[in-house]
């Protein structure tokens, strides 16, 4: 979490987030009820990934890379995204909440629930969510309502999520988008593509 | 491929990136050091800081469109030192539609089986974040980040670890990375604590010489001169031969 510094010309210490980078790498969280499935999952993943990565390890490591990338080809647009939201930043919508920053949480198999704060910092778990998901569901729903805090890089994610699904023909929606996330939306003109317009949101 | 292969990047722009790249590598080559360095910035402001003034030259960019090979594009600019301009058309590579995920590789893919008698290829990224930096990322597997003394270089630099880090793991390395404290001005207290702030947490990655800010380094690239040729005795030029040692032998803060 970022800390406001007192008594220095640094008032504001931006690169915070890599301590918690660090402790987060060296100690996973668990601070959910659903603590041991998500441990279980994030466990699946990981074995995922190993079992990828023994079956590719005789090739050399950037063709290794690229050809991994190019077999996605049809998630590509989404791995962009997260190429370009590390980097878009500028247009944040952040408001220094206090809140510890969760993993995303599934609640059910086509459900996302998104976290209180989205940022640069927590794209990438979203990123394998939305993968993941898109893999194995034709129905996803995605759970706005506790959003807070939200960047560009996470709405730019979403996005292009959601213009997947549809290229793909799944069903991809956002319920009860909180005011916050309408408002980001708003502002970047993607609540009409979104379908997360004031209009809509009334509805729930 | 050389046997280095260094990208000196930073996402903010006016952290010292291109007089970086200019007085690093002509500081390396005088040492002996077979140096190439290629302008990956679309604004080509290397090769005039190089003296390399005319428009009509190709570059980079038409090795990464496959229309010419690295050698046809080389500039002898100093002794053991070449250069290799971004050309005209680099900025249209930038917003390059076609290609799929090819497009992040087309560096790395280029300086494949090139260059081998150097010592160090430097790639002089832009101040941005597109497709170039991804080429540059890509083809690198040295990182030296110039960073000013100043607070929104901080900031700038917090956003350059997150491009790191996701490269990182979608490529699976780990980059050997340095910083360069770069127009430090030694007399400000921001400037120090930024150097703190910045040692706190890049131990050991932060490399001993710090560039201090003069007139001189923003004089000399209007004359197409390094601060080695324009005013070698001057400290500026000092500071930079030392950062060439410092980086050679990795000696850091």
């Amino acid at each position: 979490m970022a800390k406001i510094l007192e008594k220095e010309a640094v008032g504001f210490d931006p690169l915070a987030w890599m301590n918690d980078d660090q402790v987060d790498q060296q100690k996973p969280s668990i601070n959910s009820d659903n603590s041991e499935s998500e441990v279980k999952r994030k466990q699946e993943i990981i074995n995922e990934k190993e079992t990828t990565n023994e079956s590719e390890s005789t090739k050399e490591p950037g063709v290794h890379v690229v050809g991994e990338i190019q077999a996605e080809i049809e998630k590509e647009t989404i791995e962009e995204a997260v190429d370009m939201a590390n980097i878009n930043t500028d247009i944040e919508i952040v408001e220094p909440v206090d809140t510890i920053e969760q993993d995303v949480e599934i609640e059910s198999e086509s459900k996302i629930i998104l976290d209180t704060t989205l940022n640069i910092q927590t794209v990438g778990t979203l990123y394998d969510q939305f993968l993941k998901k898109l893999d194995t569901q034709q129905v996803i729903e995605i759970d706005a309502s506790s959003v807070e805090s939200i960047d560009t890089a996470s709405l730019q994610m979403i996005t292009v999520f959601k213009q997947e699904g549809i290229k793909l023909q799944k069903e991809i929606s956002i319920d009860f988008p909180s005011d916050k996330f309408i408002e980001a939306a708003e502002i970047l003109g993607l609540a009409e593509l979104l379908e997360v317009d004031q209009a809509a949101a009334g509805f729930f | 491929m050389a046997q280095r292969v260094v990208a000196i990047i930073n996402q903010k722009g006016g952290v010292g990136k291109t007089t970086t790249s200019t007085n690093l590598t002509h500081a390396l080559a005088k040492s002996g050091k077979k140096v190439t360095v290629i302008d990956l910035d679309p604004q080509g402001h290397l090769a005039v800081s190089f003296g390399v003034v005319d428009p009509r030259l190709s570059g980079i960019d038409e090795v990464l469109l496959g229309e010419k090979v690295i050698a046809e594009n080389l500039v002898q600019v100093r002794e053991n030192l070449q250069l290799i301009v971004a050309g005209n058309r680099l900025k249209d590579i930038e917003q390059l539609s076609e290609g799929g995920a090819t497009r992040g590789d087309l560096l790395r893919k280029v300086l494949h089986e090139n260059l081998e008698d150097q010592d160090f290829v430097f790639i002089d990224c832009p101040p941005s974040s597109g497709l170039l930096v991804a080429n540059a990322l890509f083809a690198a597997d040295e990182i030296l980040i110039p960073m000013a003394g100043d607070f929104l270089a901080l900031q700038g630099l917090s956003h350059m670890m997150g491009t790191v880090k996701k490269f990182e793991a979608t490529l699976k390395k780990k980059y050997k990375l340095f910083i360069v404290m770069s127009r430090f001005a030694t007399t400000r207290n921001m400037s120090k604590n930024v150097l703190n702030k910045v040692l706190q947490y890049f131990p050991q990655q932060v490399l001993s010489t710090v560039i201090r800010e003069a007139a001189l380094l923003a004089e000399c690239p209007s004359y197409g001169k390094t601060i080695l040729d324009y005013r070698p005795g001057s400290r500026s030029a000092r500071d930079f031969r030392s950062l060439s040692q410092d980086f050679l032998e990795e000696r850091v803060m």
